[in-house]
């Protein structure tokens, strides 16, 4: 294959959350950080809902449904 | 990755043993129908798919389909055994008891595993499995292709995403927060135009100088919360204020002034006229008058009973009438009057009683500042009207006009400060508690705000993930469409279809379209134009092209009777497929076509091709019987003296395989045959030729001579004889003794040895020429021209 069809999720996942960055630059730093490792795998029900609950939580934003 | 062999116990249509050696080469098996070709097939299909094969799916429901696996006349201690073994050494192999556990093993141990993560679609193909990529919906196209060069990764991945978005649109509420927000908004946007702070300070500014003071620095909060505050103190003493100003206007509405002045002015009209036996007189004249109606004109002077003057006769009648109108006058004046008096009667009592009755008149009354007031409305009470009618003296009315008029002033500036009313607190109670709303909606939408930020990050990453996909895909599909095409020109050079492509539909996300072009038009559909024929080489143009992609290359593939559907021209093409397309795979290639499989034989090469023949089978008990079908005269001989009979079938194996490649290299024509039978030429129809083209066109040259090489036609006329005499029998009745097999052998190897010349050793088609091929040394030729 290219190089042009090589998948960097960390570099897509940096260039989708520049906005985000001057919101919770925390949640952005959170996104990255997994983008290698955790959302390279399929994720569980359970495993999804407590990535949401952590980027919720660096949000400065309580759940609702605790 | 290459197998080795094949072995099946009791497996299928397998008996004790079968052994399908490929010694790390590719494999043509020849077998008639039911002869246990599919049986290999099956077999690699169970071990890669963990004990599933898919045509038996609907057939048998148990689990790994225990009950057609096992060969029927399998022991019941016997286990059924598939094995497959890699030129490493290696092994996996599956165990099918006829009860208990179904055993998969492999070694190594991983290795199992890495076989049962092969895809069997690009691993196998079957005779009605190969229009199946055809048929499938856009979305199975999808996923058959998704695997290939690590999409399914990226799948996830998006998937995940959207995953994680969907519970953080859950976990935060969202669609609450926005119900709220909308809620809130509606209320504060009947107050305030915009929430922007200086606008919304303005407001509330302006509206709480009524209750309350501050300061220009305090904060919008700050000020609402001592407005509401002020507004319930309001709201708590608004009653009586409202119920005092509410009596007081009562009061300054009756008006008591202009009622005294309409008194005055009446009481001296009606005094002006007099008012003495006014009714006692209108009674007498109306009386008078009855009786004048009835009387002629008097003639002499009459006593007015009314004003006691003396009138004419003649003149009494007028008089009465004048005299009576001005008393009715007078009685009007006098009933005005007192209707006057008794109208400022009845309002200075009504003033009275509210005064008394209403408590909060009465308190108002009590207030220190209030004492001159208070003098007032006493001195008020004090004045007692006994009869509304009868005049008033003029010191009483003096005496009420000193009272009524200071109070009424006092009234006037009462009124003057109107007390709000209950609407319009309500109204600004409203107003300021809406205003405390502001910090709440701004820190929701701070909120609302955020989780949107979340949501449209996460939406943007898997947006972009699936474009990165959408351009990979076009990419992988671009690629697997240009081997298509390759493989497709291939087997239909020059044909009127082309330009078949794999497209993302456009119509969906995850789906694919299979587009070409027919005729010079464009179609989205092969189904839409394409026979079965052409469907089925299509498929086959794609399955190849997908065993192409990535690392299935290494692995074998397996092609089970696959072009069934496809004419004589096209099945040659096949095999140029075969030889260039796939020259570096293991390919196990089944057929029940002898004559495509003679063509197989002639046209692969023996160094990297095995050629087997499936003997027909006869019951579960024999099973599967493979025999070798390319061996060489020496290999023939080792058989002997142990196994006469294949040794008799090899020999006719090799015959059927070296004369036709001769008739080819010698542009031998062969008689049409009919039917099926001209499928089933065998080297007895090659030898025939041979004999009767060789007297006219095989030539050896002898003392400079070109004489017909007799000894090559009487070679080919013995082993004739001897084929159609023993061979046919080895074959038939395997009642060839091993002498005959020997001389056998002898006669047929020296009947191809005329195909190489005595002296150079070089094949006889070695040099063309116009019209004769020849030897390199020039001692033998063939005429190739009629």
């Amino acid at each position: 294959m290219s190089e042009e069809s090589t998948f960097d999720l960390e570099k897509i996942v940096r260039e989708s959350t520049k906005k985000l960055k001057k919101i919770s630059g925390s949640a952005r730093t959170y996104l990255v950080s997994i983008a290698n490792k955790e959302l390279q795998r399929r994720l569980t029900t359970t495993e999804a809902f407590q990535i949401a609950q952590e980027l919720l939580k660096k949000m400065g934003v309580e759940s609702q449904c605790e | 990755m290459r197998i080795d062999k094949i072995e099946l116990v009791w497996f299928r249509g397998a008996a004790e043993k079968a052994a399908l050696k490929a010694n790390s080469r590719s494999v043509v098996v020849y077998g008639d129908t039911a002869s246990g070709k599919s049986s290999f097939v099956d077999a690699v299909e169970y071990i890669i798919s963990n004990g599933k094969i898919e045509h038996l799916r609907h057939e048998y429901s148990d689990t790994y389909l225990r009950s057609c696996i096992r060969n029927t006349k399998s022991s019941e201690d016997s286990i059924s055994i598939a094995c497959m073994h890699f030129e490493n050494g290696n092994y996996v192999k599956v165990e099918v008891p006829k009860t208990g556990k179904i055993r998969f093993e492999s070694n190594p141990a991983d290795l199992i595993d890495a076989i049962q993560k092969w895809d069997v679609k690009r691993h196998i193909l079957r005779q009605d499995e190969i229009a199946n990529f055809i048929q499938e919906t856009k979305s199975q196209k999808y996923s058959a292709l998704s695997p290939l060069l690590g999409l399914q990764v990226y799948e996830d991945v998006a998937e995940n995403i959207i995953k994680i978005k969907t519970n953080v649109v859950q976990e935060s509420g969202y669609e609450d927060l926005k119900g709220q927000f909308k809620v809130i908004e509606a209320e504060i946007n009947q107050f305030f135009t915009s929430i922007h702070e200086p606008d919304v300070k303005e407001a509330i500014q302006e509206r709480a100088r009524k209750y309350v003071q501050f300061s220009e620095s305090e904060t919008v909060e700050s000020i609402s919360k001592k407005a509401i505050s002020e507004l319930d103190k309001i709201s708590k003493s608004i009653e009586p204020e409202i119920k005092r100003y509410l009596t007081l206007e009562n009061i300054h509405k009756a008006k008591i002034q202009e009622k005294i002045r309409a008194m005055i002015s009446s009481d001296e009209a009606l005094a002006r006229i007099g008012e003495e036996y006014v009714d006692s007189k209108i009674v007498i004249l109306e009386n008078t008058n009855k009786i004048l109606e009835s009387l002629p004109v008097l003639a002499t002077n009459v006593e007015c009973p009314a004003c006691g003057r003396e009138i004419l006769g003649t003149e009494f009648k007028d008089h009465v009438t004048h005299e009576l109108d001005a008393l009715r006058e007078a009685r009007k004046v006098r009933e005005q009057a007192i209707k006057n008096r008794r109208e400022l009667a009845i309002a200075l009592s009504n003033i009275n009683v509210q005064i008394k009755s209403e408590k909060a008149v009465a308190d108002w009354l009590t207030l220190p500042e209030k004492v001159g007031v208070k003098e007032l409305v006493d001195k008020l009470e004090n004045v007692i009207v006994e009869d509304s009618a009868a005049r008033w003296s003029s010191d009483s009315v003096e005496s009420l006009k000193a009272v009524i008029s200071p109070l009424l002033l006092i009234i006037e500036k009462e009124l003057e400060v109107k007390p709000p009313t209950t609407d319009e607190i309500l109204a600004d109670y409203t107003f300021f508690r809406t205003a405390l709303k502001i910090p709440e909606i701004k820190k929701l939408n701070d909120k609302i705000t955020k989780i949107e930020a979340l949501i449209s990050a996460l939406q943007k990453i898997h947006d972009k993930i699936r474009e990165r996909i959408s351009k990979m895909t076009v990419q992988v599909l671009t690629e697997i469409s240009d081997e298509i095409r390759r493989i497709w020109v291939k087997i239909h050079p020059g044909q009127p279809i082309d330009d078949i492509r794999l497209v993302p539909s456009p119509e969906k996300d995850k789906a694919i379209d299979i587009c070409l072009r027919f005729y010079g038009t464009n179609q989205s559909s092969p189904r839409l134009t394409l026979s079965e024929g052409y469907r089925n080489s299509l498929g086959l143009s794609i399955f190849l092209a997908l065993a192409n992609q990535g690392e299935t290359k290494e692995q074998p593939i397996f092609l089970d009777d696959i072009v069934s559907s496809l004419d004589r021209e096209h099945r040659g093409m096949i095999i140029d497929v075969l030889r260039e397309e796939l020259s570096g795979r293991q390919v196990f290639l089944f057929t029940h076509d002898r004559e495509w499989f003679d063509e197989l034989r002639n046209r692969l090469e023996p160094e990297h091709w095995i050629f087997y023949t499936l003997q027909k089978w006869f019951s579960p008990e024999t099973g599967i019987q493979l025999i070798p079908s390319h061996y060489t005269f020496e290999e023939t001989e080792t058989l002997l003296p142990a196994h006469v009979k294949p040794s008799g079938n090899a020999v006719r194996a090799i015959m059927d395989t070296e004369l036709p490649r001769a008739a080819e290299k010698l542009n031998l024509f062969m008689p049409y045959k009919q039917g099926i039978r001209n499928d089933h030429r065998t080297c007895i129809d090659f030898l025939e030729v041979f004999i009767s083209e060789g007297k006219r066109k095989f030539k050896i040259r002898k003392n400079s001579n070109w004489q017909v090489y007799q000894e090559a036609i009487e070679a080919w006329q013995k082993a004739k004889e001897l084929v159609i005499a023993w061979a046919n029998r080895a074959s038939h009745t395997g009642s060839l003794s091993v002498s005959e097999a020997r001389k056998l052998i002898s006669v047929c190897r020296d009947a191809l040895s005329y195909f190489e010349c005595p002296d150079c050793k070089k094949k006889i088609w070695a040099l063309s020429h116009s019209d004769y091929v020849r030897c390199e040394c020039g001692r033998v030729r063939w005429k190739i021209t009629e």
